[in-house]
């Protein structure tokens, strides 16, 4: 029976009896791991730190019975490194922190690892639990997200005819052609969003202080809610953001 | 020999399986309990089953378990009605009541906010409670949601909704376990009580 020794983040948990609870980490060497950890919610148990909080970093031992898709792996034991305590000062730190988890549940397959998501993510809670600004902190977690997942959008030409720059016409973003579309081939395309941002500040190295961060954002978010199926999970806190972004677009308009 | 003609004990058995805890084996010896008792004794047990789903109810002021509407703690005139409690579950009211130290009213939310299980404000009775901070006689509200991601997501988010009135907020204090050595301490639960020492 295979036992594997990494590094991972609770990404999830759910309570599944009185005493055991199933969680997906995304470990560092494995990827995203769904495990089954019994007795972990009995304070009593030395093999786990007492009680596993979502968004903790840890060590895990985790053993691999089945083949590997097909079934929950046991978590055997867990040792807390960091739980990004100031997380919980804060309701947008939390929020945020959640969101981060979310996109990276929501982006990668089980078993295929990414250690330099997984080290992303640890930065950006880390960042997270001490940052006055944790707008700026989460884009660029959800741009890092992108690349590392192939998944990034082209934002220096348009998708479909390749011609730049766009001047001072409407640009529009499209998640299914991957990018941005010109004022002339954008009406071929059904799904799509006008581009209230300037691609300058999506593709910064550092968003400009004085960009529309909260429409930087909105945008991102657009395209992994897109890529995702769904949306992620905002939070009180970033779902009222995107509320002010869009009406300040539809106002714009 | 099969059990397979012995539908009502396996049907009694997956019925006990359904319990928290409950296995296979257990939820065995449970209905083989059942039929060795008299038939008074599974009768009762029967009866209680069914009065408590008859007779339990939420409380229309605090949410939590009751026989009586209000609950015997809103009514009580002992309690101190300027000190609120807001707890996740109604077993969190048992809990804090084993101690005798709460003298004030409960809030059960009736959960936590959890965006990542799709658990919105909206699901919880945070309208309610804000609705009862509004009515003015609360001076203080303990946010005594557990001490994980969710239960201090939803006591932050308390916390935002209640800044506008007159009224001290307050968390229960966090850290090492009574009782239990340092060194079976999480790192969690160290930097909590690193992080809220106080003077001797």
């Amino acid at each position: 029976m295979p036992m594997i020794h990494d590094t991972a983040i609770v990404l999830k948990r759910l309570d599944f009896s009185e005493s055991s609870q199933i969680l997906a980490l995304f470990s560092k060497r494995h990827g995203r791991v769904r495990v089954i950890a019994k007795g972990a919610r009995r304070s009593t148990k030395k093999r786990f730190s007492p009680g596993i909080d979502l968004l903790e970093c840890g060590q895990a031992v985790i053993s691999v019975r089945h083949a590997r898709q097909e079934a929950l792996a046991t978590l055997t034991q867990w040792a807390t490194s960091s739980s990004y305590s100031g997380l919980r000062d804060r309701l947008d730190r939390l929020n945020a922190a959640q969101y981060a988890a979310d996109i990276v549940a929501g982006l990668t397959e089980d078993w295929d690892p990414h250690p330099q998501l997984h080290d992303a993510l640890a930065r950006t809670l880390a960042a997270l639990s001490e940052t006055d600004r944790p707008l700026f902190t989460l884009i660029a977690f959800q741009r890092s997200l992108l690349i590392e997942v192939g998944l990034s959008p082209r934002l220096d030409h348009c998708v479909a005819c390749g011609r730049t720059p766009f001047g001072t016409r409407d640009i529009y973003f499209s998640s299914f052609e991957g990018g941005l579309l010109c004022r002339d081939c954008e009406p071929a395309r059904v799904e799509k969003r006008l581009l209230k941002v300037l691609p300058a500040a999506l593709i910064a190295e550092e968003i400009p202080r004085d960009a529309d961060v909260a429409g930087v954002f909105d945008i991102l978010h657009y395209h992994l809610s897109h890529l995702m199926g769904r949306t992620p999970a905002a939070g009180a806190f970033f779902e009222a953001i995107l509320r002010r972004a869009r009406s300040k677009d539809q106002r714009a308009r | 020999m099969s059990s397979d003609h012995l539908s009502s004990i396996e049907h009694l058995k997956k019925e006990f399986q359904k319990l928290p805890g409950i296995g296979a084996r257990s939820a065995e010896r449970m209905a083989f309990h059942v039929l060795r008792e008299s038939k008074t004794e599974a009768d009762a047990l029967a009866a209680a089953i069914r009065a408590v789903k008859e007779s339990v109810f939420h409380c229309r002021h605090c949410f939590n378990l009751t026989e009586q509407d209000p609950c015997p703690i809103c009514e009580d005139p002992v309690r101190d009605r300027g000190e609120l409690w807001v707890v996740e579950q109604p077993k969190d009211v048992w809990s804090l009541e084993a101690t005798h130290l709460v003298r004030g009213l409960y809030h059960v939310l009736m959960g936590h906010i959890a965006p990542l299980d799709g658990v919105e404000p909206g699901d919880l009775t945070i309208d309610e409670l804000v609705e009862r901070v509004k009515a003015g006689d609360i001076r203080e509200v303990v946010l005594a949601t557990n001490p994980t991601i969710e239960g201090d997501g939803t006591a932050l988010h308390i916390q935002s909704l209640l800044s506008d009135y007159d009224v001290r907020i307050t968390r229960p204090a966090r850290g090492l376990a009574v009782g239990s050595p340092l060194e079976y301490a999480s790192v969690a639960m160290l930097e909590a009580a690193i992080r809220g020492r106080r003077d001797l």
